[in-house]
């Protein structure tokens, strides 16, 4: 279990998080919302060990993450960065890095490793792409071989920045999909999101973040009754319910 | 092409394999040739023969021994190291058009191999150490620079460009103020392989043979670092310790090719970027290619300055920037092609 008590962070005189005590728990979807420059990057750094904290902690499984060495940490927890610049590499030569938490020097790749790397690109529906060079590729594709790096980490803790920022509607749906299905794995995902709608249709459980203070987790049902959508974001969710589905429709206000 | 040639070309380890040993075979032929072409004709099978026979007396075994035979290991040693380090340092800073010669790395080396030769004119042996700690306050000026301003990778480079004219100035500075002591200085400052013998290469060519093995136990690092800090760190990769590590290696590398072949340019720029559109980012691949590649590079225009105006003898850094520059150029300007048709 990933979870932070009192964590507070400033960029010089800025403080950016101010006492953010929360807790992900194995088995659910996490989306964390709010406008831009209200800390969730900064939380989110926090969460995967990059950005020290001012005050406060974050512990993983009850340990501070200081105390994880580097490639114990990454075998229990990935991440999903903003920023994924595109190496001269293939998707398979990519997946390899991804088992370098488990890796010897020198070591070539165990058969283990090689079952691990063929079932996330088998995942993502990778496989046909897996000797095709990264640079090649849509934006679309690439977004899901980062995904299959994750898959390839192995790790119960997932966290990503803003994974479904540059990609069109179906392949946002898509990756919120393959979020899910690892929700269902048991793992814990926590995400940032910028698409609200995104975070209400598929999270089970939001954070609202605002000038560095929580100031909503609850479950998406819970949260659209409140005023805290409206206050952030100016819109009004309204619930459809249609014989397909549920969903949330944003009107502004 | 057969059909059965291209499918066992179809697997990348087999490509890979093809790819080492063609460039193996190349410095192996280089090699040969570098030692049977020059000035004078040398009988290599007299040479051989008076070697087994024991009569060291004969020329051509002299020839073979004496004078060949070092020049060319330092030109396969210096090429191997320099299109390593090249290798490393892009690696390093993430950009293909960092190499030693372009951030500074060289001119440090040189800069403290002038300033010793100036200062103390018999300590031959204290070279490789001189040049070698002087690629590497470069490397670590650099790195410091970048790690602790947080610059781009482009700001990178270009500071590393100006570090090198800065100690570009200081080797012009001692040359104007030790006229008298550097009197082959300007076969330094261009590169160059006609001075080479086994008292200069010595310990030169074992921390470079290292540096070459240590870099491959670190490739997997630099396969790492291409995907991006965050994503390396992720991996649980120690960046900033990784990033200390390949400059460590890339300065010993390029030092101990300095301490005995001089400034020479390009072929750390050069020969990584020619072999990085077979190899792609694997460095495990990409190191060794290079390594052979540079060397191979070396001996062929180190050959040619040898034999193009015998008896007179060009220098082979002139003869690679006047070979090496009009083919990068070429290379740059085909490859952006590429990119704008696909």
């Amino acid at each position: 279990m990933l979870e932070t008590r009192d964590l507070t962070f400033s960029y010089g005189k800025k403080t950016v998080l101010e006492k953010v005590s929360l807790s992900f728990s194995p088995g659910t979807l996490v989306g964390i919302i709010g406008p831009n420059g209200c800390g969730k990057t900064t939380l989110l750094r926090a969460l995967v060990g990059e950005a020290r904290p001012r005050e406060g902690a974050c512990l993983l499984d009850g340990r501070p993450l200081e105390e994880w060495g580097r490639r114990a940490l990454a075998r229990h927890l990935s991440f999903f960065p903003q920023a994924r610049p595109v190496p001269d590499m293939t998707v398979s030569e990519l997946m390899s890095c991804g088992r370098y938490p488990y890796s010897a020097p020198l070591q070539p790749l165990s058969p283990a490793d090689r079952e691990v790397i063929a079932a996330a690109l088998a995942e993502t529906d990778l496989a046909p792409l897996a000797h095709r060079n990264l640079q090649t590729l849509s934006g679309g594709e690439r977004q899901r071989a980062y995904l299959a790096l994750l898959l390839a980490q192995q790790t119960p803790v997932v966290l990503l920045d803003e994974p479904c920022a540059h990609l069109d509607l179906p392949h946002q749906l898509s990756l919120m999909r393959r979020l899910q299905a690892l929700r269902d794995a048991g793992r814990c995902v926590v995400t940032v999101l910028h698409e609200l709608s995104l975070a209400l249709d598929f999270c089970d459980r939001i954070v609202a973040l605002e000038g560095g203070h929580v100031v909503a987790d609850a479950v998406p049902a819970e949260l659209v009754k409140s005023d805290t959508v409206p206050m952030l974001f100016g819109v009004l969710p309204q619930k459809i319910v249609t014989p397909s589905g549920t969903g949330y429709l944003l009107l502004p206000q | 092409m057969p059909i059965f040639m291209r499918s066992f070309l179809h697997k990348p380890k087999h490509r890979a394999a093809v790819l080492l040993v063609l460039l193996a075979l190349a410095a192996a032929t280089a090699f040969l040739l570098a030692l049977c072409l020059g000035s004078t004709a040398l009988d290599l099978g007299a040479a051989l023969r008076a070697w087994l026979a024991g009569d060291y007396s004969v020329a051509a075994y002299r020839i073979l021994v004496y004078v060949r035979l070092p020049r060319a290991l330092g030109a396969l040693l210096s090429g191997a190291a320099l299109a390593a380090a090249g290798v490393l340092i892009q690696a390093v800073l993430q950009n293909p058009m960092a190499a030693p010669n372009v951030i500074g790395v060289n001119a440090g080396a040189g800069f403290v191999a002038v300033l010793l030769t100036a200062l103390f004119p018999a300590a031959v042996e204290l070279l490789p150490i001189g040049a070698f700690l002087g690629a590497l306050g470069t490397c670590l000026l650099i790195w410091l620079i970048a790690s602790t301003s947080g610059a781009g990778r482009v700001t990178v480079t270009l500071v590393g460009v100006a570090v090198g004219s800065i100690l570009t100035a200081g080797i012009n500075a001692v040359k104007t103020l030790f006229p008298d002591s550097l009197y082959d200085v300007t076969a330094f400052l261009v590169g160059g392989l006609s001075g080479v013998t086994y008292r200069t290469l010595t310990p030169a060519w074992y921390l470079i043979l290292a540096g070459l093995m240590l870099s491959l136990l670190f490739a997997r690092r630099a396969d790492i670092l291409s995907l991006g800090d965050e994503v390396a760190a992720g991996l649980g990769l120690a960046v900033r310790r990784s990033r200390f590590l390949l400059l460590l290696l890339a300065a010993l590398l390029a030092g101990s090719a300095v301490s005995f072949a001089g400034l020479l340019g390009f072929v750390g720029l050069l020969v990584p970027h020619i072999l990085r559109r077979f190899t792609g980012n694997r460095h495990r691949l990409l190191l060794p290619a290079a390594a052979l590649g540079g060397g191979t590079l070396v001996l062929v225009a180190d050959t040619l300055s040898r034999v193009l105006f015998a008896p007179y003898e060009l220098p082979v850094g002139i003869l690679l920037s006047l070979l090496g520059g009009p083919f990068f150029i070429l290379l740059l300007l085909s490859g952006r092609r590429l990119h704008h048709d696909a």
